[in-house]
């Protein structure tokens, strides 16, 4: 377990510091509370050693003093360690969302959205306990236990000696016990990790089983399996098992040895009853902080999963970056691909090999082509969210890659298939566009998108709140709303992905309204399966596994009777 | 008085309703595991208690060798407690091992039986992950909590009953301290919960949130506005740290006070030891004992009542958990009859409500189906279309009407038997992690390759499946194929094709498909048809409906419109609302 917040951080030192001195005044408060226990018994015993005729009241004064003092220091301590706590979980999630940020949609968007989530909420909240409360347990268990070894040695030091020993074999024994265990332990957790997934496996599909006559077969493998490995964790857990028993061992045992041997020397005559009474109160003490640095061990150890899925994710690498030395926005918005070729992590099929092509300053071209041609690629490329192996794309001339991710990102509009909105009203998913905009430019935008009489119509219109991911729309309405958004942004280029099928007729308008109101003034790059759209295009590029196969005008393409011609004829209406 | 898990910590009861569920060889482990934690507990009181007996004899004069007799009880009862925390991990362990086990099978037979029901609130696959997760709570409560609970008792029942006999007085001084201890809990309870339930909305809004900021990443960068989204989410989890906060300063609150009173209880038997050591009525060697006994039997309330805090989770665990165990069959599975050679399916004035008070769906529902008839079954949404497949599964019964099959009502068929007949192609496809093979094969896992090739062949499946890497061995889990929607809907029309079911029941995907997907579903659905076996299809699409012999539209519960597309599009008024799709406001 290596921490990769490195104590760097002053604010998390701080309280890590806090948190381990409050846990050092605790330990020393009930070691106080000891001595004037002992203190207390032994003067009213009328032990000579500590001076014959003094009062018993001073012991008893400081033993309620130290009481109400080390309950403000309990107080005090469990708040610092929550401080600590959200200083660590702050400092991980901004580091977390910030690189996810930097990684971009591109690499954010192919990955599970559970698995991100479980590592950014549940994984910090699991590791938070290693710097608020493993850290600081392991510096009170040295500290402490030393300290407490101290006092009793100032007052009889051959039962410091004797305690010392235990003391020590305490944690070694238990580290030895753990590494030689560990592995038959972690077996064990995958294996039932392994069954938990496969149980939820069947309960999600509950119903299939049910309906193909399945379940009573599946229940009888489940439940094999169930039996077969609560006795297999049962032969691994055993041995491990034993390490309580062995701590709880050299705690007893350690305690019974130095008390004995103290009560064999007070009988003899050889010690004082105040150090007998010391030793019977000190030895709990002493042994006190390892038991506590033994239990935030099982929490901490627990979290290791979560700190592995952190250093995954942080240790991937953002695939683009920004330029050092930013180059101007460039003047014109005409698009060229140079020779582009680009493949996806993890895949062996080129998803677009040595790719070119041009678009004019305002023209409409369309990009068609079979599921898995490359066109949502170009689309992913043309924003940056990953760079080319080879070649380049440029704007108006510039490399991409030489301007700064916010310029190129502000001269370019997005109509994606499926659009995320927000769980705010209608009018903040709208003000992501364009924050300062009017709620005359807001309605405008509405109207251009066809949505101003479904909008108008809801009781709290603009201020409509949506459901999570913009729940309570269809799928039709929030390609509109985003079309809308894309107005308002007003970029020069606009990147269209239309939608499949099954398009409402209103949502289709939609589209088309927003192409012809960009046509010849705004650069149109659209992903088209609608024969009508790409009748309308200036110009048409034909994708087919990765390569640009044809390209012209849709009357010309239709002509030659090459692939885009094959398409149109076997696609109908829909392509 | 003394405390009790049940009676000081409130609500702890829903974990106490679990163990009637126990049974068998399962009774005794949880014995012994009582036995354990008395064992583990009450060791480490004695030897603490004959500590201070030898520390007391020793400053009251007594000769080395007269305290020989109390090392060697101590060479005893030392290996005896540590043996018995050992034992007492093991047994636990053991036994909740095997319940955990038992609590899965048990939750996958309620959800069985109540599927495609939901239960509290939640549809079934949903729950599943709830379930599973509360099941291996349930573990951490049977092997760590519960034997603390026994300490909580024994312990101090133990420790009154050694200072009742030392001087009655001596035990009196402990009682309110005991009391007050195990109340603390209590002190702050409404509290308590209100910040807890605090902290766990503070958590579903920054999960909400973070799965919103995950999954518009292209929007968040597109609009240069990542920045801001961030500061949001950092916003959510400041006051998730602050919720936090409040609940940890009451809790650091709670641990103070019983350190405190612990102390306090301690003192007060020091004072009181130490008076009746003045006045005669005890011997000096007892005075440790008396301190010792004070001190210790407070120890096991103060550990648990710093678990207490889990006891809200794990209580709701436990509800959840009965909740699902006390599902009934939605349907009495009791039919004798025969299968029937005829598969005509009729529907005669069938009425069905779904419990809750939300009226009929279907109302006096009539109608026919020929076998090897193509029908489909539109309507707006609520119109009792997936009613009305509900109904044919026999996932419920109706209340009012039959269903019948070859004149045979289906409630006489045995429920097996049915879903022989009719094979089912739902909307939201489940693919198990395992190889594709094996979920074609799911209906019939005796077939042959060979058959399985054909169904796939027939659906349309075979060449993306044959183009995988591992081909029909690939698995479908998560990380492995990652499989688009039109190819699972095809895997699923292979899997219900291999039953060779003469009925098919399809419930079309409203979800868009793309252009290749939807040609190899449109060869499918031709591939299926015309081999005598009855399609019937909840359709959404255009070009499936059009595509059905007979059309049936349903309105309000009720059979409104049926006919060919043509007959519809002329007649139908309600059929051609529905087909222009006018939009209205939402």
């Amino acid at each position: 377990m290596t921490p990769f917040l490195s104590a760097t951080s002053p604010r998390l030192r701080r309280r890590m510091i806090g948190s381990s001195a409050s846990g050092l005044a605790i330990t020393a408060c009930h070691v106080l509370q000891g001595i004037c226990l002992a203190g207390l018994v032994g003067t009213l015993l009328g032990d000579t050693s500590l001076g014959g005729a003094a009062s018993p009241f001073p012991w008893l004064a400081g033993f309620a003093v130290l009481i109400l003092i080390k309950g403000v220091l309990i107080w005090v301590s469990e708040i610092i360690a929550q401080s600590t706590a959200q200083a660590t979980k702050e400092e991980l999630r901004q580091r977390l969302l910030t690189h996810l940020i930097d990684l971009g949609p591109g690499v954010t968007l192919r990955r599970q959205t559970g698995d991100l989530q479980a590592t950014i909420v549940g994984g910090v909240e699991a590791v938070e306990s290693y710097y608020s409360r493993y850290l600081p347990a392991i510096i009170v268990a040295v500290i402490g236990c030393a300290g407490v070894l101290a006092v009793l040695a100032l007052v009889d030091w051959p039962s410091a000696l004797l305690l010392g020993a235990f003391v020590v074999a305490f944690p070694l024994l238990d580290r030895f016990w753990m590494r030689w265990q560990m592995p038959a332990v972690s077996g064990v957790f995958a294996a039932m990790g392994a069954f938990g997934a496969e149980l939820l496996d069947a309960l999600q599909g509950i119903l299939t089983l049910k309906t193909f006559n399945a379940s009573q077969a599946w229940r009888h493998r489940l439940s094999a399996r169930a039996d077969a490995l609560a006795s297999e964790s049962i032969r691994a857990a055993a041995v491990t098992m034993m390490r309580t028993g062995v701590t709880g061992f050299v705690t007893l045992s350690g305690t019974a040895l130095v008390v004995s041997v103290d009560a064999w020397r007070v009988a003899a005559g050889e010690l004082s009853p105040f150090a007998l009474f010391l030793a019977l109160f000190l030895t709990r003490e002493a042994f006190r902080p390892l038991d506590r640095l033994e239990k935030e061990f099982h929490t901490a150890w627990a979290a290791g999963g979560a700190m592995q899925s952190i250093r995954d994710l942080l240790a991937l690498e953002a695939p683009v970056h920004e330029p050092a030395s930013p180059a101007p926005c460039p003047h014109r918005t005409d698009i060229a691909f140079d020779a582009v070729d680009f493949s996806y992590d993890g895949s062996d099929t080129p998803a677009l090999s040595s790719v070119s092509f041009t678009v004019r300053e305002n023209e409409f071209v369309a990009i068609v082509g079979p599921s898995g041609a490359g066109k949502s690629t170009i689309a992913t490329l043309l924003p940056r969210f990953f760079d080319p192996d080879r070649g380049a794309i440029r704007i108006g001339g510039t490399d991409i890659r030489t301007l700064s991710l916010g310029t190129l990102r502000r001269l370019i509009g997005a109509v994606s298939q499926d659009t995320t909105l927000f769980s705010g009203t209608i009018a903040e998913n709208l003000r992501l566009a364009n924050p300062d905009a009017t709620e005359i430019e807001l309605r405008a935008a509405l109207e251009a998108a066809h949505l101003a009489p479904l909008i108008n119509s809801l009781p709290q219109g603009l201020d409509t709140p949506l459901g999570e991911r913009g729940a309570g729309l269809s799928g039709g309405q929030r390609q509109r709303l985003a079309i809308a958004r894309a107005l308002l942004k007003d970029a020069p280029i606009l990147l269209l992905d239309e939608a499949t099928s099954n398009v409402d007729p209103a949502s289709e308008k939609a589209i088309q309204a927003a192409i012809d109101g960009f046509r010849g003034r705004r650069t149109l790059i659209v992903i088209a399966h609608r024969l009508s759209t790409v009748a309308a295009a200036d110009r048409v590029l034909v994708f087919e596994r990765g390569r640009l196969v044809e390209a012209g005008s849709p009357q010309s393409l239709a002509i030659a009777g090459g692939a885009f011609a094959r398409l149109a004829f076997t696609e109908g209406d829909v392509l | 008085m003394t405390p009790t898990p049940s009676s000081s910590l409130p609500g702890a009861s829903g974990l106490f309703g679990l163990l009637p569920l126990i049974r068998g060889d399962r009774r005794l482990k949880l014995l012994l595991t009582l036995c354990s934690g008395i064992l583990a507990q009450g060791g480490t009181l004695a030897t603490m208690a004959t500590l201070a007996w030898i520390a007391g004899r020793a400053i009251g004069g007594a000769a080395p060798e007269t305290l020989v007799p109390a090392f060697l009880v101590l060479v005893i009862v030392v290996p005896v407690a540590a043996g018995g925390r050992w034992w007492q991990a093991h047994i636990s362990h053991d036994f909740a091992f095997t319940l955990i086990g038992d609590l899965q099978i048990g939750i996958y037979d309620g959800l069985e039986r109540a599927a495609p029901a939901s239960i509290l609130g939640r549809r079934t696959g949903e729950l599943a992950s709830v379930a599973t997760g509360d099941a291996e709570l349930m573990e951490m409560f049977y092997a760590h909590t519960l034997a603390d609970y026994v300490g909580a008792v024994i312990v101090p029942l133990a420790a009154l009953a050694g200072l009742a006999a030392i001087h009655p007085l001596a035990a009196l001084t402990l009682l309110p301290f005991l009391l007050l201890v195990a109340s603390v809990p209590a002190w702050l309870s409404r509290r308590a919960g209100r910040e807890g339930e605090k902290v766990l909305g503070e958590l579903g809004h920054l999960n909400a949130e973070t799965v919103e900021f995950i999954q518009s990443q292209r929007e968040l960068s597109l609009f240069g506005r990542g920045r801001d989204a961030l500061a949001k989410l950092m916003a959510r989890t400041a006051a998730l740290g602050a919720a936090q906060r409040r609940y940890g300063s009451r809790a650091g609150l709670e641990y103070a006070a019983i350190d405190a009173l612990t102390a306090l209880a301690v003192l007060a038997a020091a004072l009181v030891g130490l008076m009746l050591l003045g006045s005669g009525a005890i011997g000096l060697p007892l005075l440790p004992l008396i301190i010792v006994l004070s001190g210790g039997a407070l120890a096991p309330i103060a550990e648990v009542t710093q678990t207490a805090r889990k006891l809200g989770e794990l209580k709701a665990g436990a509800r959840r958990i009965l909740e699902i165990f006390h599902q009934k069959p939605q349907i009495p599975d009791t039919g004798t009859q025969a299968v029937p050679s005829d598969t005509t399916i009729r529907f005669e004035d069938v009425g069905f409500g779904y419990d809750g008070g939300r009226g009929a769906v279907l109302n006096g529902f009539n109608c026919a189906i020929r076998p090897g008839e193509t029908v489909a079954l539109v309507g707006r949404s609520g119109a009792g279309k997936s009613t009305v497949a509900n109904l044919l599964m026999r996932f419920w019964d109706p209340e009012r009407g039959r269903v019948s099959i070859g004149g045979i009502d289906i409630r006489d068929l045995p429920v097996p038997a049915l879903r022989r007949l009719v094979a089912w192609v739902p909307q939201d496809i489940h693919l198990f992690n395992r190889t594709i093979a094996d979920n074609i094969r799911l209906g019939r896992p005796e077939a042959t390759d060979d058959e399985v090739i054909r169904a796939a062949r027939l659906a349309q499946a075979h060449d993306f499946i044959a183009a995988l890497p591992e081909g029909y061995d690939t698995l479908c889990g998560e990380r492995a194929a990652r499989l688009s929607g039109g190819q699972r809907q095809r895997l699923a029309i292979a899997r219900a094709l291999l039953t060779g079911a003469p009925i098919l029941l399809l419930d079309e995907a409203s979800s868009n498909l793309d252009t290749a997907n939807e040609r190899a579903f449109q060869r499918a659905f031709e591939g299926i048809r015309g081999q005598g076996r009855t399609v019937i299809m909840i359709a959404h699409r255009p070009s499936m409906i059009r595509s059905a012999e007979r059309i049936l539209v349903l309105d309000s519960g009720r059979l409104a419109e049926a006919g060919t597309h043509a007959e519809l599009a002329a007649s139908g008024a309600l059929y051609r609302q529905l087909m222009t799709l006018e939009e209205a406001p939402a």
